[in-house]
């Protein structure tokens, strides 16, 4: 049994019993009564004379019930709680923790996971064996992770909650209860019209099994009408240790070999010394000398925060080809393996392959001067035929750069818009402006290194009204002049006027723009290593035509065959699982392999410990112990009982007087 | 202590015209024939000199030859001795208790008392007989004797008046005083409630079997017969009326139970011990009108005819 505000039921007795004792035990002040004689009253004294402030206490049964009353109206006021093992007869949600926490294996040397499953199905026998007064509720379960999955919508079929808490796999994502209890929520609507967003009647009992470690616990509420019960899985005490981020980056002057370096952090209480190795290609390439020694976790006395322990590592530069596998491993045996490793997708530098659209010679002169792997020409019209025949054409190229042009539509790839309208969303051009000189420029931008604008005069210029999520690097007199942005795995960099509307060609600046342009392009499509994404993530693959299925590999080697319905590109995932996941698929007669390497990379899944109360933005719910069926307020049940002695108190009174 | 406002603060107070009528009537009796002092209107047991021819006997040297019957002695040449009914007076004594206890209820049992007094006095001096009243209580014994006529019917109500009730009764002194001064033999009315701590057993004993034909009249008040009836509920302080002792009550349904069930047995301890003395005990409600208590009640009891 708990208390939850004992203090204010002993403070209540505190107040109340004395008061009540006094009153027996201190003489009754009473009117005055003349009679002819107390010669037959005195036989019938109860209360002898007596000229002293205080009597003796003798036994009373009033006095007894008063303090049986009091008693109870103060053990209500305490607000215990105790496992009645009452099962409601409501809607009961089963939200089911599987983020990459819940697979520590702290649970009887079962999973966490396992554990929470098999919990979950005693409650589901519990609520449907309640018993002859009990209607059987309605279950929903939903399995809970970075985003929320009803494996069964509310059901009064048992089988189907023991379904679907069997379907529930472990995954390697992190944990958020919003999105859940917003799933479940909408669930409980009224389906009426008539009724839309009204409250259901009866309550809602939502019994999450899951650590505790939720990353957006704070700012989950429960409402009027619900129980959050929680059930904690684990032990509070789990160790872990692992890579929480790694990147690789490619040496000047040899594009083949790449620097790997990654952050180590410790989540236990205890310093961790462990070895660290970097894995190539399934083949150990490089240990560090002596290890690492992260330190221990604690309270930052500054911040007035806890703090994981963190060490930066680097390795020795490695020679990686294509689409290898670099993966950083920590070899220390902890509590969570799934973020002992992290692996990434290398991907090599290569020059630049240029192509050109509608380009004016000086356009084409400057591109040809820079050093590029290959310029090639087209018109803006051939450009439009050949994208609406075979949009991967394309993907040939690193940069394309659009002289001017304004093509209907454009695959997602890399562009520079010198001058015209293209059809990026958020752009918004509206007219053209004339006279437009240059306001402010982001000096530190890498497209305006070594660049200087001041003497930038523009005769004519688009006007655009771009959105929020477009970036402006350079704001002319009348609106923005240069920017960049983002769309469909591409990028763009959009100058508002053409060169030869101004006298940038003649400026030594316009010369390093471009070669910025080009670099700043040809990089975001080649990056160092591939993203690594986290659990959760999906993945787009450009394809070529007429690729009409891919096959998906997870790390734990189950291939999935995912049928291509865009004929650009598919979109895998969510990859659920931490490590390398490899998409094929037939181009030619030859099989592609594409890599993507998922890792868990968010620090606040590292703390594993299993939390025995959930600190929710309104209140804290205190953990019910494992096969409890939650813990049911007995303050209503106390308040019946005082009412019942008082009122037994009144009888004994009346019958007494 | 009497000085309410209904208290009777003249004789004409305590006993109207039409009732004196209706006494006029009314002679006091007792159940034995006591020899008197005087010769009254009252047959004795005792042969006498009265006119109303009783027997013969012998005559024996010594006796009053004035009551020879000489025409018997003529007829028989024997001496026989005449006989006559004395006819005695009848000593009617009237014991008030004046203690503290009487000046309660509603009716006031003093004032109840002092009416019947009055009219009982005047039944007795309407019949020449020896009137006495005596007052005990609080203010001491207040003794009024030798009243005998209807013009001494003002002397016995202006003592009614006088009297006052407070203190203690000191009922077995009283009884003692009055059976010492006794002046010949008669009927004793005692008027009292009868709530005295040590008892009226030994105070009636004083009286009882010395000459007095003694009626105890045991006043009660409504309030005693019934308090719960009288809005007695409640914790109280009882302060008592003639030694101000004071007790603490919770008046319950089970205590007023036990108090009736107290008042029942004194009231039956004392009339048992009444019978066993040859003392009439009449439980008196302050309630029944004077005229329907002497008219009715004693005549039936034979106190009066």
């Amino acid at each position: 049994m708990t208390w939850l505000t004992p203090l204010a039921g002993i403070i209540l007795a505190a107040a109340t019993l004395p008061p009540l004792l006094a009153l027996y035990i201190l003489r009754l002040r009473r009117p005055k009564r003349r009679v002819a004689s107390t010669l037959l009253w005195t036989r019938q004294v109860e209360d002898l004379r007596a000229n002293s402030l205080f009597q003796r206490m003798r036994v009373s049964w009033l006095l007894l019930l008063q303090i049986i009353a009091v008693a109870l109206v103060a053990l209500a006021l305490a607000q215990p709680q105790a496992d009645l093992g009452i099962v409601e007869s409501g809607r009961v949600v089963l939200l089911i923790d599987r983020s990459a926490s819940m697979g520590v294996a702290d649970a009887d040397g079962r999973s966490r996971l396992d554990a929470a499953k098999r919990e979950a199905h005693e409650r589901v026998d519990a609520l449907f064996g309640a018993g002859f007064f009990s209607q059987a509720p309605e279950v929903m379960v939903v399995a809970i992770a970075r985003e929320a999955t009803v494996l069964s919508p509310f059901s009064t079929i048992a089988a189907r909650a023991h379904d679907a808490i069997d379907a529930i796999e472990a995954t390697d994502e992190t944990t958020t209860l919003a999105e859940a209890l917003d799933v479940a929520r909408s669930f409980m609507e009224v389906p009426n019209p008539d009724k839309q967003g009204a409250p259901q009647e009866s309550g809602v009992t939502l019994e999450l099994w899951s650590d505790g470690r939720i990353a957006d616990v704070d700012r989950c509420v429960v409402k009027a009408g619900e129980s959050l019960r929680y059930h904690p899985m684990g032990s509070p005490t789990a160790r872990n240790a692992g890579v929480a981020g790694a990147g690789v980056s490619r040496l000047a002057g040899n594009p083949d070999e790449v620097a790997v370096f990654a952050r180590i952090m410790n989540w236990d209480e205890a310093p961790l010394h462990s070895d660290v190795e970097l894995w190539v290609d399934g083949t150990l390439r490089a240990v560090l000398p002596r290890g690492v020694d992260v330190p221990a976790a604690g309270e930052d006395p500054s911040r007035k925060t806890w703090l994981p322990g963190e060490i930066r590592v680097s390795f020795p530069s490695v020679t990686v080809k294509p689409d290898g596998i670099v993966e950083v491993r920590l070899v220390a045996v902890d509590d969570q393996p799934a973020d002992n490793r992290m692996a990434m997708v290398a991907a090599p530098a290569a020059a630049a392959r240029v192509l050109l659209v509608g380009a004016s010679s000086i356009v084409r002169g400057v591109v040809e001067a820079l050093p590029v792997k290959s310029v090639d020409a087209v018109s803006a019209e051939e450009f439009t035929t050949r994208v609406a025949t075979q949009p991967s054409w394309v993907d040939a190229f690193d940069v394309i750069v659009l002289d001017g042009a304004s093509p209907s539509s454009l695959p997602p790839s890399r562009y520079l818009v010198l001058g015209g309208t293209v059809p990026f969303e958020g752009l918004n051009p509206y007219g053209d402006k004339s006279d437009v000189s240059m306001r402010s420029v982001q000096s530190a931008h890498p497209l305006m290194r070594f660049v200087n604008l001041d003497e930038l005069g523009v005769a004519r210029a688009v006007a655009y009204s771009p959105a929020s999520d477009v970036e402006t690097v350079v704001e002319g007199s009348d609106g923005p002049l240069v920017m960049t942005l983002a769309r469909g795995g591409g990028q763009a960099v959009v100058v508002a006027f053409n060169p030869l509307d101004s006298n940038w060609p003649f400026q030594r600046g316009f010369v390093n723009f471009m070669a910025n342009a080009v670099e700043f392009l040809a990089a975001s499509g080649r990056e160092a290593a591939l993203p690594t994404i986290m659990p959760g993530d999906t993945q787009p693959i450009r394809l070529p035509s007429g690729v009409r299925s891919i096959e998906l590999v997870s790390p734990s080697g189950r291939t999935q065959e995912l049928a291509v319905t865009d004929p650009a590109q598919a979109v895998v995932g969510p990859l659920r699982q931490a490590g390398v996941w490899t998409a094929r698929w037939t181009e030619g007669g030859e099989q592609r392999v594409r890599p993507i390497a998922v890792a868990l990379q968010d620090p606040r899944e590292g703390r594993i410990g299993a939390l025995e109360s959930l600190a929710l933005g309104l209140e804290t719910v205190r953990g019910v112990k494992g096969g409890e069926s939650g813990r049911s307020a007995l303050w209503p049940w106390l308040l019946l009982a005082a009412l019942a002695v008082l009122t037994l108190e009144w009888l004994v009174y009346l019958r007494k007087v | 202590m009497t000085d309410r406002a209904d208290a009777p603060k003249s004789v004409d107070q305590l006993i109207d015209g039409p009732l004196m009528a209706r006494l006029d009537a009314l002679d006091v009796t007792s159940r034995k024939i006591f020899q008197g002092k005087v010769q009254g209107e009252r047959r004795s047991r005792r042969r006498g000199q009265s006119v109303e021819f009783a027997d013969f006997r012998p005559y024996v040297a010594g006796d009053d030859l004035r009551f020879v019957d000489w025409n018997i002695y003529g007829r028989l040449d024997r001496l026989f001795l005449k006989l006559f009914l004395e006819e005695e007076d009848l000593s009617l004594v009237l014991a008030i208790d004046c203690s503290g206890s009487m000046d309660w209820g509603t009716p006031n049992k003093f004032d109840y008392a002092r009416r019947v007094a009055m009219a009982l006095g005047y039944v007795g001096l309407v019949n020449h007989n020896r009137v006495s009243a005596f007052g005990f209580g609080g203010d001491g014994f207040h003794p009024l004797t030798g009243l005998r006529g209807r013009r001494r019917t003002r002397d016995l109500g202006q003592w009614l008046v006088d009297r006052t009730a407070s203190g203690d009764a000191g009922f077995d002194e009283a009884m003692r005083t009055i059976a010492l001064g006794r002046q010949g033999r008669g009927v004793m009315v005692v008027l009292s409630d009868f709530l005295f701590r040590d008892g009226a057993e030994k105070g009636l004993r004083s009286v009882a079997g010395r000459g007095f034909d003694v009626y105890a009249l045991q006043l009660i008040a409504p309030e005693e017969r019934d308090p719960g009836m009288h809005g007695l509920t409640g914790d109280l302080r009882f302060i008592d009326c003639e030694d101000g002792a004071e007790v603490e009550m919770t008046i319950t349904s089970k205590a007023l139970e036990a108090y009736g069930q107290a008042t029942v047995a004194h009231a039956t301890a004392l009339r048992d011990f009444c019978v066993r003395r040859g003392i009439v005990h009449v439980p008196v409600p302050t309630t029944t009108p004077v005229d329907e208590l002497l008219l009715d009640y004693l005549r039936k009891r034979g106190l009066l005819r």
